[in-house]
């Protein structure tokens, strides 16, 4: 089809220039932007998002490539520590001595660790050389607040409120695109999370199928084009903005129809609002939509009490989680090879179990890199150890991974985020730093 | 011809919708005249922001509305006002608030006591009367799952008092429950109704296990590794299993049972037959039925679904569909009354059989404690979850003490609680919020603290009921008993009982200091000691707050530098006194208010008058809020719609502005699932953001949009839009009048004085001359309602599961179908709602 989006197809002028909301989208003053040098603004916030937005999609000449980036969060500290189990460590079990996973009950990966059984489904990923663990990874930061840690991964900057974007928007950056997609960006969910705020446009939807105005259909209803017209000429920036690119979402979504892209023969998604997102992350995907970077997030990890060990309420969210993902991986067939999926969570919990027969707020915490480039079937990453005088603060699994040392490894060999300064400020990722997760 | 490519090929086509339609419509603009309405559209635009701000001293005595409505100053304050501090006007409200002076509505506002809300509580005591009764008589009455699952489980077992095999890692539970029954604490009521909200629900839930089971045998036979789909295992006072799950499992085959009581009606001899062929009276089976209703059943004739050979299951659905059809003919009293006695397969059966239409047939007549023993039957906890949230959004719409209302949104969300932390946390919210929150919203920061922390509904979502204290008597007894446990895990979960830091934490970070307020994990630590013995009598008893000293840490504690003595529950008490009176909390309070009242980022010197406020005052919210109320800051120009509203405020404030009548809030509810913001519905415990970054998405726009046109187009289940009786006088025309436009750009002046009239009842401020010629090009379009209905189903997700839309059928609204069946009007003036939706759904109007 012929859209390549509103700033191919608006070719108007109103003949009011001092209507400076709309500038932007008209050739003459895009021009001009240019020879002042409008691309040594980019990245100060001097200018309105969408006008950088626009300048970097027309100047940029990065190659397209197929490379997906998915990321999952893990909201609320997952208890790494029985996901991928140090089975051998006796002080495990000394500090955890009704919730513990038990040797005859891990999956064994190389004679330290095992999986949670519950995730068993991860372990042909691991054997196939697809799926690499790092383990004792984290964030420098303390906080053992789920709301600022969170914010902290998500930006990226540990430590840093002001941030105002998030890494994996940056990274997008970082990696310009000619042609960037109206749906290079996806997050499914309710909200654009804060890991993909920021000046490149993201989108966010929950289902679909739902996402048109005013009808289905082939084309854009007439009302949706009222509201369009409407929002593309508010004064309102913010709403503006977001118009714009909700209506050329709209549109992209109704000619490319991803809903006619059924699971492959045999791939479940496990009921659910994970199950549901991965399969719509991968319908995207199969559309051929231009996503690179997709994002969503599972909940209930926050297990201060009962969580169970083999068996429970953590078991019961693993089995989610895993059988999601493993469905994800087979439903994505060939395409697998062009992605890379990553899992973090904002911190771990405390290596002993609480009084409750849970776990509180601890540090570091294990995260799955999976995909086609993945130098799989191995648990990165330097183990610190669970004796009592290793544990971080004396109760956690002390970090010796940077999580920005992982995401920064998978963006950049994924999406060619090449510039690391940009996507982590300020954090020295260097490509000599990475753990050699991934090839290329 | 598509729209996109034509847009492609065409430069002089713009992608601006309303002139591409016009176009399409032949009637495209001419050359000059377009550009010379464009440079004054143009000019209008720049003056916008100035004149929508408010600005009064550039304005004049009274500013004119583009619309070319008179808009005075005080009218101009009158809106901004009802903006921030209510969940916004109604048509009337601003003349209303003009009559009586802004200063006293405000003061009125600020003592909610002196306003007149007899019709509202009135209305939601006659049809949520659940909602009104105390957490034990809740709890006993409408019983929850883990209940029917204990009592299910005995009924199993005989009537005997053995309890079966102990679960592991609950010790002393099952043993506490037979101590209940003995004391009588917990059993079947002999009240028929009571009785039968029991005796239904353990035959759906044993019903519900026995698919379980045969799923799970099934699927071990094929060797394939299914997920433990959470069954409650046993080990699990607090099972994690959401209310939806039960939901979910109820699914009926509608489309099947429909279609056999059709043939059923249409055959009336046959079904005869099919009475005569042996079935058992209802009257005789009600005369047997009590908790052994479960064996009973069992024993009818083909009355095991499973087992049940094909044409005796047709023949059994005849029966059902014909005996349906007779108890929906019956008067109200009657129909309960057979209901009622029906054994519990029958009444599931009946239940299912039931089509949308059909259910609202049934509530029909119905008082509200019989729609709630007859939804309290199928599901106890899904009818609790689904009233408290009706009366929550009832209250935010309708009650004429607007800012106790929004205040009290405000505290539910700063302390917030989460519906599906367990299957007891539905019964808790009623209470949280009618007790502990409302009557405080507007009161002192400390006596709400304390009211929370006190309360059952925090005290299980923050964890605190079950944290102990590591040296205290509980913990040793423990021990005492571990040492003597047979079973390791049981032994080790006696001997491990101790601290859950949970509550302590959020109760500095979110409740009172602030992340950045001065605490350490040590003060953490400290504070969860001191708030051990903090918690709850066992769900079963009621789950009341309870001090319990067994549990509580001995010892000095010492929290932020200071001494805490031992001083059992009194410790808890202080810590909050000195919480309460923090300057960091002070500032972090009104920081909050700030947010919510006047901008994302509020100007520093407010908040630090709120917060010298909050100090002087003793934590006094009104003082804040009259801090705030009078501030220059409030009322500048640049907070005038400065705050994008929440998916709530949006929901609530499109209703309120569009006058409509909401006989049953269920589907609003569900709207606020649909857009991201659903009530109880927030899993952590920071609350909804209430800045505009994170509500301002594609996914979300296209929602609002949709939301727009299905409530203005009347489409939404159970609110009733009239816009003929909001427009008056002006009178409907002709679709293809209204465009005549002759290609000069004329507007039928009928049309565009309804379209001046609706601005001026939906929006505070005017719409820009694009919007409203967007309004004015899509007037005759009538179908977008009906589209955008299919694109906002509100039917699945959330607490309400797949019953949402039943359980709105019975309540009076209806899902999309029995909202047909009930409405007894349509919609006359299509032409108005569009132009409606579109306002609603405008860039406008998602500001406040």
């Amino acid at each position: 089809m012929a859209s390549r989006g509103w700033n191919s197809a608006d070719v108007s002028d109103w003949g009011c220039d001092i209507c400076g909301r709309d500038a932007e989208r008209r050739r003459v003053s895009r021009r001009v932007f240019m020879k002042n040098g409008a691309l040594a603004l980019v990245g100060t916030s001097a200018i309105p998002a969408f006008l950088s937005r626009s300048v970097l999609a027309e100047m940029t000449t990065a190659a397209a490539n197929k490379k997906k980036l998915v990321v999952i969060f893990q909201r609320g500290a997952v208890d790494g520590l029985n996901v991928v189990v140090p089975y051998t460590e006796q002080n495990y079990y000394a500090m955890r001595p009704t919730i513990a996973v038990q040797q005859n009950e891990v999956i064994d990966l190389d004679g330290h660790f095992g999986l949670h059984p519950q995730i068993a489904g991860f372990k042909p990923l691991f054997d196939q050389g697809h799926l690499a663990i790092v383990h004792a990874a984290g964030s420098p930061d303390p906080t053992r607040s789920h709301f600022d840690a969170q914010d902290y991964m998500e930006s990226g900057t540990p430590g840093l409120k002001s941030t105002e974007d998030g890494w994996l928007n940056r990274a997008l950056e970082a990696a310009p695109e000619e042609k960037a997609s109206a749906f290079r960006a996806v997050a499914l969910g309710a909200q654009v999370p804060r890991t993909l705020q920021g000046k490149m446009p993201a989108i966010a939807l929950n289902n679909l199928a739902d996402f048109s105005v005013g009808g289905r259909g082939q084309t854009t209803s007439p009302i949706s084009n009222a509201f369009q017209a409407m929002y593309d000429q508010s004064t309102d920036t913010v709403l503006q903005g977001t118009g714009q690119e909700t209506f050329e979402a709209v549109k992209m979504l109704k000619a490319a129809n991803p809903a006619e892209y059924k699971p492959l023969a045999g791939v479940e998604y496990p009921a659910g609002a994970f199950g549901n997102s991965l399969k719509q992350i991968a319908q995207l995907m199969k559309a051929n939509l231009g996503v690179e970077a997709a994002f969503t997030d599972i909940g209930g990890w926050d297990t201060h009490q009962n969580q169970g060990g083999a068996n429970g309420q953590l078991a019961n969210r693993l089995t989610e989680f895993s059988t999601a993902i493993a469905a994800f991986w087979r439903d994505m067939g060939d395409d697998a090879e062009n992605v890379t999926l990553v899992t973090m969570s904002e911190f771990g919990r405390t290596a002993r179990q609480n009084g409750t027969g849970g776990t509180d707020h601890g540090h570091a915490n294990v995260m799955f890199v999976l995909g086609g480039a993945v130098k799989g079937g191995k648990v990165y990453g330097k183990w610190p150890g669970v004796e009592n005088e290793q544990l971080n603060e004396g109760r956690d699994l002390a970090v010796t991974t940077d999580f920005r040392t992982v995401l920064g490894e998978t963006a950049y060999k994924t999406l060619g985020a090449k510039n690391l300064e940009v996507v982590f400020p300020g954090a020295k990722v260097r490509p000599a730093g990475f753990l050699g997760l991934m090839r290329g | 011809m598509n729209k996109v490519d034509a847009m492609g090929v065409s430069g002089e086509r713009r992608k601006l919708g309303v002139v591409t339609e016009l176009r399409e419509c032949g009637l495209g603009w001419q050359g000059g005249v377009r550009t010379a309405l464009a440079f004054a559209l143009c000019v209008l635009m720049v003056n916008q922001p100035l004149m929508a701000a408010g600005n009064q001293d550039k304005r004049g005595p009274t500013a004119q509305k583009e619309g070319g409505v008179a808009q005075s100053k005080v009218e101009i304050r009158i809106e901004h006002a009802l903006n921030r501090l209510t969940f916004g006007p109604r048509p009337g409200d601003v003349a209303a608030v003009e009559k009586m002076g802004l200063t006293e509505w405000f003061e009125q506002q600020l003592n909610p006591e002196k306003i007149d809300d007899s019709a509202l509580d009135a209305r939601l005591q006659s049809q949520f009367p659940a909602m009104f009764l105390s957490q034990q008589e809740l709890m006993v009455r409408y019983p929850g799952q883990q209940v029917i699952r204990q009592l299910s489980m005995r009924e199993e077992r005989g009537a005997g008092m053995g309890m079966g095999p102990m679960a592991p890692g609950r010790p002393g539970v099952r043993g506490r429950f037979a101590q209940l029954y003995q004391q009588n604490q917990l059993s079947i009521p002999n009240d028929p109704a009571e009785r039968a909200i029991y005796a239904d629900q353990i035959a759906l839930y044993k019903e519900q296990q026995q698919k379980k089971q045969e799923k799970d045998a099934a699927a071990a036979a094929n060797g394939a590794n299914t997920m433990d789909s959470g069954a409650p295992s046993g080990g699990q006072m607090m099972s994690d299993g959401t209310v939806s799950g039960s939901a979910s499992a109820q699914a009926p085959a509608p489309i099947e049972r429909r279609s056999a009581k059709k043939d059923a009606q249409a055959a009336p001899s046959q079904s005869s037959d099919a009475m005569s062929g042996g079935m058992p009276d209802y009257e005789a089976m009600a005369a047997g039925k009590d908790m052994k209703a479960g064996q009973q059943s069992a024993a009818l004739p083909k009355s095991d679904v499973s087992d049940t050979s094909a044409p005796d299951a047709h023949v059994d659905k005849l029966y059902r569909d014909l005996e349906a059809v007779k108890i929906l003919n019956l008067p109200p009293d009657e129909r309960m009354r057979r209901v009622i006695a029906m054994p519990p397969k029958d009444f599931l059966a009946f239940r299912q059989s039931l089509s949308g239409p059909e259910l609202a047939q049934f509530g029909q007549g119905l008082s509200g404690q019989q729609r709630e023993i007859f939804a309290a039957m199928q599901n106890s906890t899904r009818m609790v979850g689904a009233e408290e949230m009706q009366v929550r959004m009832l209250r935010d719409l309708e009650s004429n003490r607007q800012l106790e209302a929004v205040m009290t949104d405000f505290w539910l969300n700063h302390f917030n609680v989460y519906v599906r932390k367990n299957q007891n946390e539905p019964y808790l919210i009623p209470a949280y919020e009618r007790e502990t929150i409302l009557p405080h919203a507007l009161g002192k920061f400390e006596d709400l603290l304390v009211a929370t922390a006190e309360s059952p509904a925090m005290q299980v979502y923050l964890d605190n009921w079950q944290s102990i204290g590591p040296n205290s008597q509980a913990a040793e007894n423990g021990g005492r008993a571990a040492a003597r446990a047979q079973n390791p895990q049981v032994k080790a979960a006696l001997k491990d009982r101790g601290l859950n830091e949970n509550y302590a934490r959020e109760l500095m970070e979110l409740h009172t200091l602030g992340v950045n307020g001065g605490y350490t994990q040590a003060d953490v630590i400290q504070v969860a000691k001191v708030f051990t013995g903090w918690g709850i009598e066992p769900p079963v008893r009621g789950a009341a707050f309870q001090f319990d000293e067994r549990k509580h840490e001995p010892g000095t504690k010492v929290v932020l530098g200071k001494t805490i003595k031992e001083d059992g529950m009194k410790e808890g008490l202080e810590v909050l006194h000195m919480l309460a009176t923090s300057p960091a909390t002070a500032k972090f309070i009104s920081t909050k208010l700030a947010v919510r009242f006047v901008s994302d980022d509020p100007p520093p010197a407010l908040v630090e008058r709120m917060t010298q406020a909050y100090l002087k005052s003793d934590g006094d919210i009104k003082t804040v809020l009259r801090t705030m109320f009078e501030s220059q800051e409030f009322w500048a120009p640049a907070t005038a719609h400065a705050k994008v509203k929440t998916p709530e405020e949006f929901v609530i404030s499109a209703v309120r502005a569009s006058g409509a009548q909401v006989n049953n809030s269920l589907a609003l509810v569900a709207a606020l699932d649909k857009l991201g913001m659903p009530l109880y519905g927030m899993q952590t415990p920071n609350g909804y953001s209430w800045k505009s970054e994170g509500w301002t998405n594609t996914g979300a726009l296209v929602n609002r949009m949709n939301f727009a046109l299905v409530l203005a187009g009347d489409k939404l289940p159970g609110v009733r839009t009239d816009w003929t009786r909001l427009t008056g006088t002006v009178t409907p025309r002709k679709a293809e009048m209204a465009n005549a436009d002759g290609g000069n750009g004329y507007i039928d002046p009928e049309v565009a004085a309804k379209e001046r009239r609706l601005e001026t009842i939906l929006l505070d401020q005017p719409l820009s001359e694009k919007t409203r010629m967007a309004v004015l090009s899509q007037s005759n379009d009538t179908t977008a309602a009906i589209q955008a209905a299919k694109e906002f189903q509100t039917g699945g997700g959330g607490l309400l599961g797949g019953g949402g839309g039943q359980l709105a059928g019975l309540f009076g609204g209806g899902g999309p179908a029995a909202a047909a069946a009930l409405r007894n009007q349509q919609q006359d003036d299509r032409q108005a709602a569009i132009m409606a939706g579109l306002m609603l759904g405008s860039p406008e109007f998602q500001r406040r």
